[in-house]
């Protein structure tokens, strides 16, 4: 066989490989879409954003490792308010609406800056670039689906939250590293 | 300190890139992370060693080339697993040991069809009896083997695919050790599973 058609063949099983790379790691989307449908969302909403990010998933895998990475983190740090809020909605007749709202609020903007700060951390010892981007579309599009549910206020709260712990952390990191 | 634009075209720069664009770790680490563009490089890099290994275990070249491509083909699929600390010429050469292993085996096994059974017993072969202690001792020292650590796999792979020493990612004092407590590790399996 000649050397061109090995790397034909390699090629295949390459871009094979990090298909199905992204594949493993869709069902996280499903994750996050079943936490939509949870606190109240509609089958559409519900469906159309776990399809989105299911394909940010497996486009982030096809094209960089790190950028995957860096989704996968995007997306937990949206599922803990996700997750709050539907506890919330199961025990709604044990907490008021402006209780649910008030601690709604201060787990996004705990978890955006413990995610925001992991993420910063992580970033600088990668490729920065592809995993911010990574970890900027999937907390981003996870976080406008979740205004849906969550409200505006929560969504917000958890990006100025991603944003503020990232940015130090990251340059913490990268002093860290550059040291090293 | 003189420009990039000049220093990338001096003739020193060109042999440091060169170097470093060849380097099988460096390569496999961009290959890694998603970037198609070390993949003709990292072949070019790899693939007449793992040849040579292969034609020194196979007899036959055709045969060998199998074995080289499909090691390559099963690193290139599980290229985002990779570990950058370590090196990459080593799980090379296991994977393309192992393919050796496994098509020698078919080979084998396709000779033994070959034979009448009958026949094979007339001229003093194995009875059925024989096989099936056979096939189960087989069948026992691979789980012996698949209850090692990679690392111990790995040390055991290179040992028995007898590696040049060049090409062992340790030195040869640790290989031996490596080697010895692997053996050790693989005789307590074997044990464990023969006395079960």
């Amino acid at each position: 066989m000649s050397d061109e058609r090995h790397l034909a063949e390699l090629a295949r099983v390459y871009d094979r490989g990090r298909l199905m790379l992204g594949l493993q790691h869709a069902p996280l989307a499903a994750v996050v879409g079943f936490a939509f449908f949870v606190v109240g969302a509609s089958w559409a909403w519900t469906l159309a954003v776990t399809l989105l990010l299911g394909a940010a998933l497996v486009a982030a895998a096809w094209v960089r490792t790190s950028a995957l990475h860096g989704a996968r983190l995007g997306l937990l740090g949206v599922l803990a308010p996700l997750v709050a809020v539907s506890f919330m909605s199961v025990t709604d007749g044990l907490v008021t609406m402006q209780t649910c709202m008030q601690v709604c609020l201060s787990v996004s903007v705990a978890g955006g800056l413990v995610v925001g700060a992991l993420g910063g951390l992580r970033a600088s010892r990668t490729h920065a670039l592809p995993y911010f981007v990574g970890f900027a579309s999937t907390a981003l599009l996870a976080g406008s689906g979740g205004c849906m549910a969550t409200g505006v206020g929560n969504a917000l709260g958890l990006a100025v939250a991603l944003v503020v712990a990232a940015a130090p952390a990251y340059v913490i990191g990268r002093m860290g590293v550059a040291r090293a | 300190m003189a420009p990039i634009a000049q220093t990338a075209g001096h003739p020193a720069m060109t042999l440091v890139m060169d170097r470093r664009n060849a380097d099988p770790d460096a390569l496999m680490a961009r290959l890694a992370e998603g970037d198609r563009s070390a993949l003709g490089p990292l072949y070019e890099a790899l693939w007449p060693r793992r040849l040579a290994l292969a034609a020194k275990i196979l007899d036959d070249p055709s045969t060998a080339e199998d074995a080289a491509q499909q090691g390559l083909l099963k690193l290139v699929a599980e290229a985002h697993r990779y570990d950058t600390e370590r090196s990459v010429a080593p799980w090379a050469l296991t994977l393309v040991a192992w393919e050796c292993r496994t098509l020698k085996r078919r080979q084998g096994r396709r000779k033994e069809v070959a034979l009448d059974p009958i026949l094979s017993r007339e001229a003093g072969g194995a009875s059925p009896e024989d096989e099936a202690i056979r096939s189960a001792l087989v069948e026992s020292a691979q789980q012996a083997l698949a209850s090692l650590s990679p690392l111990d796999r790995e040390t055991l792979e290179l040992a028995f695919a007898d590696v040049a020493p060049g090409e062992r990612p340790v030195s040869n004092p640790t290989f031996r050790k490596r080697r010895q407590r692997a053996l050790s590790r693989l005789r307590e399996a074997w044990r464990s599973l023969y006395e079960r």
